[in-house]
């Protein structure tokens, strides 16, 4: 029923209104109804009476007179009432109007009724039945009324019930609706918290992974920096090691080269005092592969000399070292016999 | 920190080295004749027919004459290769020669020759230089000294003197028993005293020959006539002039530099005195004046002065003067007896005869330096002259009463006699370059 209602609201919001008009249309349609008879019979009973009491020509002349004076008054501030009331309850205002003229024409008659005896109280006997009828029917239309408005009291209350119900329900379904999401909510939350939870492990194990790690790379390059420094000091000593080997070695291969070119050198006679700069490249073994005079000494034969004393003391002596052996691939001679 | 020290030292010669290479100074050196070999010229010709001297051991002796070379014996080659190709360095390596020369000479026409020599560098392994010279056989010789002196230009980067020529004066004894006479000859050989040839003879003495600049004349003193005379006789001709003939001395004739004057002694004044005569105008200015002997003067390369022999001091002295004359100065002061000078063709060294112990020496003096040396060992020594090039110093000796010649390299290392000649030698004296024999 819910479900039909909820996939057609228009078509509820439809229904509910047509119930409203309906009871609406009810109760102003019957008091319209109701009130029309009641005037009209109340025109017709003015008019028997007139037939019946014709000798009270004059008197019912005048009242007449007056009493369309007064009917013309009470019609004129009936109408201005009915004009006044019309936009609200125009009906209903209309009739209370009609319901005091009748108690006025009722109060009229007995007035006169004290003043013809008699007749006065058959006719207060018919008024007195007439007011009944009248009583009656104001009952009977307050008891319509009543109905009406118990059943509209009933209506009421079951659109209240069904309103409540359907609140009801809707309520229920918004419960439903409120806990199931409560549900997906806290499962959500859950799963949230149980995803936080795991996260929260996941960093916490990563921090502590990475920690280790870190740790170890700590260690790992404190032991690496304290093996290098080691290899270094090592290498250090090596170096200084390798150095003052090297210094001794060229020392030695130098003095050794010196010696093989002084034996292999003829001076020519009287060059006391030249000077002859030559640059020697040697090969890997010693070779002398080529002698070029840098600073001539001016002399010919000197030049000579010196140049074919460095290719004739050919293969040089040269260093067992490798570090060395660079140095010595190109060497500067100079000769000076002055010294 | 020492360590340290070190290594930044070493480190530092490293660097360095890198950038300047390291560097070695050589010091000690034998001082001595660049070691030649010279393989025996090959002939190319008729093996019954060979060319008259041989071309290879020519030029082998005039290296080893200048004292500047010393060549291999043939006999201690381990292989004669004559051509490129058949030379093998290694040989001559293992040998310790520093140069070696080969060639051959093969017939050129009639009576001719063609000579080619290689000049190797041993120890490089690679040619030098050659030549290839057409000759005849008359000239071989000659052909042969100028390949020495190519071969001592191109490894001392000095001009050879080896294709020049000396002058000197010699004494014949022809004819025997009472009918014996002896003449007087001036002779012009090769500078190895090969090949003389006699310009000038007489039965009176010649003296003081000496050569023009351009080495075409020669003057000389003759006492033909019984006077002693300055003669001019140019030496492909044979014509000759007498320059001066006055009383008293006319000696000792010396050419300036450039030709046009010579330097003479004459006593027509009563004393021995320096004169200068002008020789296309025959006239004579004095240079000295002095009451004691001035004689032997000899020019400076330069021509602006001259050094002469004076006994002004006492006893013989070599004195200096300026061509414009003026007032000599002493030049040398070592020994009791210094005469006959003459420069060297750097202006730098003097050589003279001294007197050492008694014995007549020759020497040298450098005159800037100061520097006095003897250079001969002989007792009668005389008549010192420079080669052109200034690397010897021919003079005469005398050897069992002899005169002969003898050369001495300027460093005073080689000593030797040239070639025995024919009788008595004296007064030699060395030629300038000879203008013919240096066109090449």
């Amino acid at each position: 029923m819910f479900a039909v209602l909820r996939r057609n609201p228009v078509a509820l919001v439809l229904a509910v209104l047509l119930h409203i008009a309906l009871a609406a249309f009810l109760i102003f349609e019957v008091d319209w109804r109701d009130d029309i008879k009641p005037i009209g019979g109340d025109v017709q009973v003015v008019q028997a009476q007139l037939v019946e009491q014709q000798k009270l020509d004059a008197e019912v002349a005048k009242l007449k007179a007056a009493e369309r004076a007064k009917t013309e008054q009470a019609a004129a501030a009936k109408r201005a009432e009915q004009q006044e009331l019309e936009a609200l309850q125009q009906r209903r205002a209309e009739e209370k109007r009609k319901l005091a003229e009748i108690e006025q024409q009722r109060k009229q008659r007995q007035q006169e009724e004290v003043k013809k005896k008699a007749e006065e109280k058959r006719r207060a006997e018919a008024e007195k039945k007439r007011i009944a009828e009248l009583q009656r029917q104001e009952a009977e239309l307050k008891k319509q009324q009543e109905a009406e408005k118990q059943r509209l009291a009933e209506l009421e209350k079951k659109r209240e019930a069904e309103e409540r119900k359907r609140q009801e329900a809707e309520a229920e379904r918004q419960k439903a609706e409120e806990e199931a999401r409560k549900k997906a909510e806290a499962e959500a939350k859950k799963k949230a918290e149980e995803a936080r939870i795991a996260k929260e492990k996941a960093e916490q194990e990563r921090i502590a992974k990475e920690k280790a790690e870190a740790e170890r790379k700590r260690k790992a390059a404190a032991a690496a920096k304290a093996k290098a420094d080691r290899e270094a000091r090592e290498a250090e000593l090596a170096a200084q090691f390798a150095a003052e080997q090297d210094a001794s070695e060229q020392q030695r291969v130098l003095a050794q080269i010196q010696s093989k070119v002084e034996r292999s050198w003829l001076r020519p006679p009287g060059t006391e005092g030249l000077q002859c700069r030559v640059r020697v490249r040697l090969g890997s073994s010693g070779s002398v592969l080529l002698v070029n005079v840098v600073e001539s000494s001016g002399n010919v034969a000197f030049d000579r000399s010196v140049e074919a004393a460095v290719r004739k003391a050919d293969p040089l002596p040269m260093p067992r070292s490798e570090r060395l052996l660079a140095a010595f691939r190109d060497l500067t001679f100079i000769f000076d016999p002055s010294d | 920190m020492k360590r340290l020290f070190v290594l930044f030292v070493l480190l530092g010669l490293t660097l360095h080295a890198r950038a300047t290479s390291l560097t070695i100074e050589i010091t000690q050196g034998l001082e001595g004749a660049l070691p030649i070999a010279v393989v025996p010229f090959a002939w190319r010709g008729d093996a019954s027919q060979p060319p008259p001297h041989e071309v290879g051991g020519v030029v082998a002796s005039d290296l080893q004459r200048s004292g500047r070379f010393k060549p291999l014996p043939a006999n201690e080659m381990l292989t004669r290769p004559t051509r490129g190709e058949e030379v093998d360095f290694r040989d001559w390596r293992a040998l310790n020669v520093e140069n070696l020369v080969i060639g051959d000479v093969s017939p050129n026409g009639p009576g001719g020759y063609l000579v080619r020599f290689y000049l190797y560098d041993v120890f490089r392994g690679e040619q030098i230089t050659g030549y290839s010279m057409p000759t005849t056989a008359r000239d071989l010789r000659a052909t042969a000294h100028h390949i020495a002196d190519i071969i001592y230009e191109t490894l001392t980067g000095q001009p050879g003197a080896f294709a020049t020529r000396i002058a000197y004066v010699t004494s014949v004894r022809s004819g025997t028993g009472k009918e014996a006479k002896e003449r007087v000859e001036l002779r012009i050989a090769d500078a190895d005293g090969f090949g003389p040839q006699t310009i000038v003879s007489s039965e009176e003495p010649i003296m003081s020959p000496a050569w023009s600049p351009d080495g075409r004349r020669i003057a000389y003193v003759s006492f033909e006539n019984a006077q002693p005379s300055i003669w001019v006789q140019e030496v492909f001709t044979g014509k000759r002039d007498r320059l001066t003939s006055f009383k008293g001395i006319n000696g000792a004739p010396a050419w300036s530099p450039d030709g046009r004057f010579l330097a003479l002694t004459l006593s027509k004044d009563g004393n021995p005195d320096i004169f200068v005569m002008d020789i296309a105008r025959r006239s004579l200015r004095p240079l000295t004046r002095h009451w004691s002997i001035d004689t032997e003067p000899a020019w400076s390369p330069d021509g602006k002065s001259l050094v002469f022999t004076s006994d002004r001091g006492g006893a013989p002295q070599i004195y200096r003067v300026s061509v414009n004359g003026g007032e000599p100065s002493r030049v040398s002061f070592e020994g009791g007896y210094n005469a006959r000078a003459s420069f060297a063709p750097d202006g730098r060294l003097l050589t003279m005869v001294t007197r050492v112990d008694g014995q007549y020496r020759i020497a040298t003096l450098d005159v800037e330096a100061r520097d006095f040396r003897v250079m001969s060992t002989g007792r009668l020594d005389e008549s010192p002259s420079f080669a052109p090039n200034g690397s010897m110093i021919i003079y005469a000796t005398r050897v069992g009463g002899k005169g002969v010649l003898a050369a001495v390299s300027t460093d005073g290392r080689v000593q030797q006699r040239l070639r025995l000649q024919e009788g008595d030698v004296r007064e030699p004296v060395w030629s300038p370059y000879l203008q013919q024999e240096r066109n090449r």
